[in-house]
């Protein structure tokens, strides 16, 4: 039996619809490159802490859905389903079904910028397994090797979205950084 | 104020300031040079990003009680005073500190609760004295107002402050929201 949006389903989020920060939890050929990137910087000597790999397509969609409605850039009637959300949107009227949505846009803490056109995304690299968000710290300068064997000298910068050594070695493992957003590489660079 | 600026000093500002031991700062550089007052910090001490009643900046030591203008993201709201009531680590109060970014939000900035006189969705924060001039605030001295904005990238939202026209060439300051999910770009390219 459905259940009505509202915090309900925040809680439900957080228990079924976790977001993964496991390497494994990666699809093929992108989780052997990530993990032979990862451990050509761990021989380096560089500190890697990953935050975030496969994102659950069920929390995406929650997520998007319960933007859009709250904000009023569509009807609750409008949502799609998706396989196990038994989730009901529509209310009865629209106030209320606003209502329910918003407490999940709150729940979940998701941004309401001004002027907002775009909701969350429903697909994204993070839901197909294809990007892990990381933290990459050392000291100084380490020499890292390609995937070829090759060593490069990468002097450590606090702005890894300017460190185009570090991002050079990533892609020869096939591993491509996204430079408008700190942690994130994926397979495409998106 | 302006009587009690006995010095101008340009300092070299730089997000790699914003965590001494923690993990790289947001992209892209700031403005290389700023000015400020003696009697206040610097800018990237000062300014930071605020959503609902938190604030996050670079600036691990703010005294309760003091005073914050916030410049909401919409611009049509005007600007909101308030109050740091202290540091927190709750995420009920600062959405940026859930599960799914704490990591990366925690890792990069300190958060405080603020008491303001008006909500706020989003914005960019100042402590200390500000000065307002027509048109907005001036923080780096110039007489001119600064441009406050805000936009997506792929997984976050990008606040930056502008000493001339927003978009081009190197903001005065910069702070990354990291969001935990997936967004669809709206920061110019």
């Amino acid at each position: 039996m459905a259940v009505k949006s509202g915090i309900f389903w925040v809680t439900w989020a957080n228990a079924h619809a976790q977001n993964s920060s496991r390497i494994e939890h990666l699809v093929e050929p992108f989780r052997s490159q990530a993990i032979a990137f990862i451990k050509a910087l761990h021989d380096a000597g560089a500190t890697v802490a990953v935050t975030a790999t496969k994102r659950s397509v069920r929390r995406a969609y929650l997520f998007h859905w319960s933007w859009k409605i709250a904000l009023g850039k569509c009807k609750a009637s409008d949502a799609t389903g998706i396989a196990g959300v038994d989730i009901q949107w529509d209310h009865g009227n629209d106030a209320a079904s606003r209502t329910g949505a918003n407490q999940m846009v709150t729940g979940f803490g998701l941004a309401v910028p001004p002027k907002s056109i775009n909701a969350p995304a429903l697909t994204s690299n993070h839901i197909t397994g294809h990007a892990i968000d990381m933290d990459i710290i050392w000291t100084g300068t380490i020499n890292v090797k390609d995937t070829l064997g090759k060593t490069t000298a990468i002097a450590f910068n606090g702005d890894v979205n300017a460190n185009t050594a570090l991002h050079a070695v990533g892609a020869s493992y096939g591993v491509n950084k996204l430079v408008t957003d700190a942690p994130h590489w994926s397979h495409n660079g998106r | 104020m302006a009587g009690r600026i006995l010095v101008l000093l340009i300092v070299a500002v730089s997000c790699g300031c914003q965590s001494k031991n923690s993990a790289p700062p947001p992209q892209p550089p700031v403005a290389t040079t700023s000015t400020v007052t003696v009697s206040a910090p610097p800018l990237e001490m000062r300014l930071g990003w605020v959503t609902g009643v938190c604030f996050a900046t670079a600036n691990k030591s703010i005294a309760p009680g003091s005073a914050i203008t916030v410049v909401p993201s919409d611009e049509k709201a005007p600007v909101v005073e308030g109050r740091v009531v202290g540091a927190t680590a709750s995420d009920a109060i600062c959405a940026a500190l859930l599960q799914d970014r704490r990591k990366q939000n925690g890792s990069k900035w300190s958060f405080y609760e603020l008491k303001l006189s008006a909500p706020v969705d989003l914005g960019i924060g100042v402590t200390g004295d500000t000065r307002p001039v027509a048109g907005g605030l001036d923080l780096n001295g110039d007489g001119a107002p600064e441009k406050f904005t805000q936009c997506a990238s792929s997984e976050g939202v990008w606040f930056r402050v502008w000493s001339g026209p927003a978009y081009q060439g190197t903001p005065l300051w910069a702070g990354y929201y990291y969001l935990g999910y997936d967004t669809e770009v709206t920061c110019p390219s």
